[in-house]
Order: C-alpha cells, then sequence, then structure tokens
C-alpha cells in the first residue's frame, strides 16, 4: 500500500510535475487504493478549507510581504555602505561588511534567494571595484544570502514549525543564536581566508567619524522592524501572525517614507507576495491529503519501530539523517525537501530524544547548504545571474564556507544548548 | 485559437488576482490595526478573527491559485526536465496534468456541493456577527473550477508540442 503512493509520488516528481501537485496526486491514488473513491472525496472536501482557513498559516504571507516591501525600499543596500563605512579599511572589511549586511537584511526578511539576489547587486560589484578576487567576492555574498532562512524572519522555519506542529513563535526565535553564530563563522572563514591568501581582499579607503555617523541613519529603521517581529514575539506582546502584520505595515511605511513605494511597485510587491503565498499553501495543501495516506499505511510508525529496533548509537542515525539531508540539498528545492522528509524524519528524531526546535534549526542550516553546494545551488546562480561571475568560479569561492558550517553543524549536535536554551526564556 | 483562449484564461485570471491583492492587503491592515487598539485603547476589533480566518485568507489563496500555476510560480524538481525529447516530456506532462485535472475537479466539485448545501441550508457560524458558511466554499470552488480550466488549456497546449514537436515559449506579454 505504502509503495504504490510513494511510487506514485517519485514518478510525478520525475515527470517534472509541481511538487505540490505531485504530493496531491500521490496521496489521492494511495488514498483510493486503501479506502476507494468516498474516502478520497471526504479527504478532498476537508483538507483545502481547513489549511486556509489557520490563522497562523498567514505568517508565511506576511512575512513574504514584508521582504517585497524591503526590497522596495532598498534599505539592504545602504545596510552595506554603514557597514563599509565602519569596517570596510580593514583587510577582507568588504567581505565582513557583506555578511553583516546578510544578517541585517536576514533580520527584516525571511527570503534569502532576494537576500542572495540583493546582495549581489550591491556588494560584488563594490567588492570587484575594491581589487577583490571575483571567487572570493562572489562566495561570500552566496553564503550570506542564505542566513534570511536562519534569523527571524524565516519562512523556513515557519513551514518547518507548521509540518512539525510546534510553536512558531518559539521556533522563529531559537534562529538567533544560531543565526548569529553562522554570520560569525562567515566572517571567521573569510578573515582566515585573507589571512592565507591577502591578494583576495586588500583594504579598502577610510571614512571621516561624520561619515559614519551619519551612515548610521538606516539603523534607525532597521531597529523599529525588528523590534516590531522578533521582540514582539519574544516579549509575548504579539503573536507571530500579528507580529509578521506588523512587521509588513512597517516595511510598507519604511519604503513610503524613503519615497521609494509607487504605485506600480507596491502592486508588483503586493501581486509576488500572492503569488508565493499561494504557492506554497498549495504545497501544504497537497502535502496534508499525502500525509492522511501516509498515516492510514501507518509507515511512519513502523519506520520509528524499525529504527528502534536498530542496535546502533542514537548519533549514527542522527548523522544519517544529517547526511541524507546535505544529499538531498544538493538536488532539490529547499522547500520540497521540508515538505516530503520532515514528515518522516521528525518522528524518528524525537523517538531518539531529540529536541524538535533544534532538529528544525540543524535541518534548515543543511538548507543552507544545499542553497550553495552543486549542481542545483539556487543561490549561486542567482549570484551569477547578477554578478556576471561564472557558476564555477562562485562554487569554488565558496566551498570553505560550506566546509565551516558543516562544522557548525557538528557544533549544534555536540552542544545542543546553543539553539535551545533562548526558545526556553521566552514569555 | 489557442492564443484567444490563453488570453480570456488569463484575463479572469488576472481579474481575480487583483481580489487576492486586496484580501492580502485587507488582512494586513486588520491586523495592524487590531493590535493597536488591543494595546492602546484596550478595544481589538471583535470580527477581525472570523473574517479573516473564514474569507479574506480563503479569498487570498483561491483568487491566486490559477495564475501562480499559469506563471509557473510552482516550485518543481528539474533535475529530469533535461532527459527525454520535447515530445516524450510532454506525454509525461499530460498524464500528470491528466492526473492533476481529475484530483482538482473532484475538489472544485465537492466544494460547490458543499456551497449550494450550505447556502441552501441557512448555515451560519455561531458567534456575534452570523457570518454565512456558504461563501468560503464557493470561493474554494471557483478557485478550484478556474485552476482545473487551466489546466485543460495546458494539456492541449502539450498534446498541440506532441503533435508538432514544437515547445511553447509563452509570450513575456501573457504572463504579465
Amino acid at each position: 500500500m505504502m509503495f504504490f503512493g510513494t511510487l506514485v509520488l517519485l514518478l510525478m516528481l520525475v515527470f517534472g510535475m509541481p511538487v505540490a501537485f505531485a504530493l496531491g496526486i500521490a496521496g489521492m491514488v494511495g488514498l483510493f487504493t486503501i479506502g476507494g473513491l468516498s474516502m478520497v472525496e471526504g479527504v478532498l472536501r476537508t483538507v483545502s478549507l481547513a489549511t486556509t482557513s489557520s490563522y497562523e498559516l498567514l505568517t508565511i504571507p506576511m512575512f513574504i510581504l514584508m521582504a517585497e516591501f524591503i526590497i522596495v525600499s532598498r534599505i539592504a543596500d545602504e545596510l552595506f555602505d554603514c557597514a563599509k563605512t565602519w569596517i570596510g579599511r580593514t583587510p577582507a572589511g568588504l567581505a565582513i561588511s557583506t555578511a553583516i549586511a546578510g544578517a541585517g537584511f536576514g533580520a527584516i526578511s525571511g527570503s534569502s534567494t532576494a537576500s542572495a539576489a540583493t546582495l549581489s547587486a550591491t556588494t560584488i560589484p563594490a567588492m570587484l571595484r575594491n581589487g577583490y578576487n571575483p571567487r572570493f567576492a562572489s562566495g561570500v555574498v552566496a553564503i550570506s544570502g542564505p542566513l534570511a532562512m536562519l534569523i527571524p524572519p524565516s519562512i523556513a522555519l515557519i513551514l518547518y514549525g507548521l509540518i512539525a506542529d510546534i510553536s512558531i513563535g518559539k521556533l522563529l526565535i531559537a534562529g538567533i543564536i544560531p543565526g548569529i553564530l553562522v554570520t560569525c563563522v562567515i566572517i571567521l572563514t573569510s578573515l582566515l581566508l585573507v589571512m592565507l591568501f591577502p591578494h583576495f581582499a586588500p583594504a579598502g579607503r577610510a571614512y571621516s567619524m561624520v561619515e559614519k555617523i551619519q551612515s548610521l541613519a538606516v539603523i534607525g529603521p532597521m531597529v523599529v522592524l525588528i523590534s516590531l517581529v522578533t521582540g514582539c514575539i519574544y516579549l509575548g506582546i504579539a503573536t507571530p501572525t500579528e507580529s509578521a502584520s506588523l512587521g509588513a505595515f512597517g516595511a510598507m511605511c519604511i519604503a513610503l517614507v524613503r519615497g521609494r513605494l509607487s504605485f506600480q511597485s507596491f502592486y508588483t510587491a503586493v501581486r509576488k507576495a500572492a503569488a508565493t503565498s499561494c504557492m506554497i499553501v498549495m504545497i501544504i495543501i497537497c502535502a496534508h491529503i499525502f500525509s492522511y495516506y501516509f498515516t492510514l499505511t501507518g509507515v511512519t510508525q513502523e519506520l520509528v519501530g524499525v529504527v528502534a529496533a536498530l542496535n546502533v548509537e542514537a548519533w549514527v542515525i542522527l548523522s544519517l539523517i544529517i547526511l541524507l539531508y546535505l544529499v538531498l540539498g544538493c538536488f532539490m528545492d529547499q522547500i520540497a525537501i521540508l515538505f516530503l522528509t520532515v514528515p518522516i524524519t521528525l518522528p524518528i528524531i524525537l523517538a531518539l530524544g531529540y529536541d524538535p526546535f533544534w532538529f528544525g534549526v540543524v535541518v534548515i542550516i543543511t538548507a543552507e547548504i544545499g542553497l550553495v553546494t552543486p549542481p542545483i545551488g539556487l543561490n549561486v546562480f542567482v549570484v551569477s545571474a547578477y554578478s556576471n561571475v561564472k557558476v564555477k568560479d562562485i562554487f569554488i569561492g565558496v566551498s570553505p564556507h560550506v566546509v565551516a558550517h558543516l562544522l557548525i553543524i557538528v557544533l549544534l549536535v555536540i552542544f545542543p544548548a546553543i539553539v535551545t536554551w533562548l526558545p526556553e526564556t521566552v514569555r | 485559437m489557442m492564443e484567444k483562449i490563453d488570453r480570456l484564461i488569463s484575463l479572469v485570471e488576472r481579474a481575480v488576482l487583483t481580489l487576492s491583492c486586496v484580501c492580502l492587503f485587507g488582512i494586513m491592515i486588520i491586523v495592524t490595526v487590531d493590535v493597536i487598539l488591543r494595546y492602546l485603547f484596550s478595544s481589538p476589533l471583535s470580527w477581525s478573527y472570523d473574517l479573516i480566518s473564514m474569507y479574506l485568507a480563503t479569498l487570498l489563496f483561491f483568487a491566486a491559485v490559477s495564475d501562480s500555476f499559469r506563471r509557473g510560480s510552482h516550485v518543481r524538481i528539474e533535475l529530469f526536465n533535461k532527459f527525454g525529447s520535447t515530445r516524450v516530456r510532454a506525454a509525461f506532462e499530460v498524464i500528470g496534468f491528466i492526473s492533476a485535472l481529475v484530483m482538482f475537479y473532484v475538489m472544485f466539485e465537492v466544494s460547490l456541493e458543499d456551497a449550494v448545501k450550505s447556502l441552501f441550508g441557512g448555515d451560519v457560524i455561531s458567534g456575534a456577527i452570523a457570518w454565512p458558511t456558504w461563501i468560503p466554499y464557493m470561493m474554494a470552488s471557483c478557485g478550484f473550477g478556474l485552476l482545473a480550466i487551466r489546466i485543460v488549456f495546458t494539456i492541449a497546449e502539450r498534446i498541440q508540442v506532441i503533435v508538432t514537436g514544437q515547445p511553447i515559449f509563452r509570450s513575456v506579454e501573457n504572463l504579465e
């Protein structure tokens, strides 16, 4: 029974069907084999409205809308300029500024692709003008983009939370310390590379104190937005959905005040947010259809039983699961990976005694690596399209950061409290 | 002929997409106002939760469902799309889209049934405001119906590819 539905799912994915359609069709066929047409009708009757009327689900369109308004406001460009003014004159200063701008953009936008595109357009030309090695420069940008997946508001973390059925608010907070850690590791890796190869990143020009203080003007709106979103969630002032709406509203106001919001850019931002949200909700609906079928086959429980019966240490199974995510990340879209694997891997992880919040963060970091590893590496293609640096060169440039990210995963496995401590303090 | 049909369907899709955009913007404004009223005046909007979860969120999704498919916004695994000839890939897609058509047609039909039943039964939710329940069912039905029509058109396009062997390049004007 279970084999048939999974076979249909794999065939549909190979046929090039959208992941949502593939999940829905496989679930429908699987349900038909178990309970006939009446079961299919029963599930299809309830699943769509039950999904779309979820209030918590609105966090996704609101955060996407916020990201679109942030792109319109072009605040990320100025974040980089600000960081450059303060630390640009040091060796690798512009690369460090890129990582800081990536983290800053991540704190006000949940889209890693948008972050990579925005950073590429601004930071790579600046670094190349200063004589930076193109591989080094594009590698830093490619790895800084995915920071948005980890630092709240993260759409990927919200999706994980919806699949895992755990507190979205706590999950978003759980991403803060690992996000800062990843930013620091990107900076340290860049510094190490420049120490080994000084010609990669010559020191930039110095700025006067007046210029430095003037550059801080961009920090104000950022602090307001971060307070609205992360602060409200952490302090329990507003739910994640409310915080997301406040964030979207705040981002719209910033774009308006900065004179960047025309009717056309406003409509484009809202339309893109609606289309992306619709794509994600469609996957959620169809994943629910497939999960009904999966639950009825009892395969998850069987799998957990099999794993429990294995006479191996928990860390061996965990390592295999992480390896699976790293391999899948090379070939598949991150949203697809989450919906196709988390319903299977999470029960195993829970049975092994690991924390679901911690696992979510680890999965997202593996997804970050997947965004910059060949052959798919979406962010590398985005950076290449915006910077005209060859894809091969970016893959080479980002490889030291991939190794550093793998070390971060090892660190999080050894010290899970890095992730679990902060969400435990949430009100 | 195919181009005219495409334009007609696209016209409807773009019109309903505007509704989706209005809903998205409306949700943002209502939730923001609700939070502000709750903290500054201790007077939240009593009707906002039901209005948003029953109607606005539903319309936000279902009004955009067909247009997002037309634009190719859906995530796919494109690892295998280089394999096989144009005709073979189109044939596989026809099989997949026919299966998807069956699923979305069933969803359209059951949503319509529920909408009609709810409308004639006078069903409303219990609460301060008696919101009618047939409206979200009708929104779902219209969304899935339009998507089913778009999928039928896509199947026809793919059959044309199988017959002629020529891939289809949809113009940017038609997408925008």
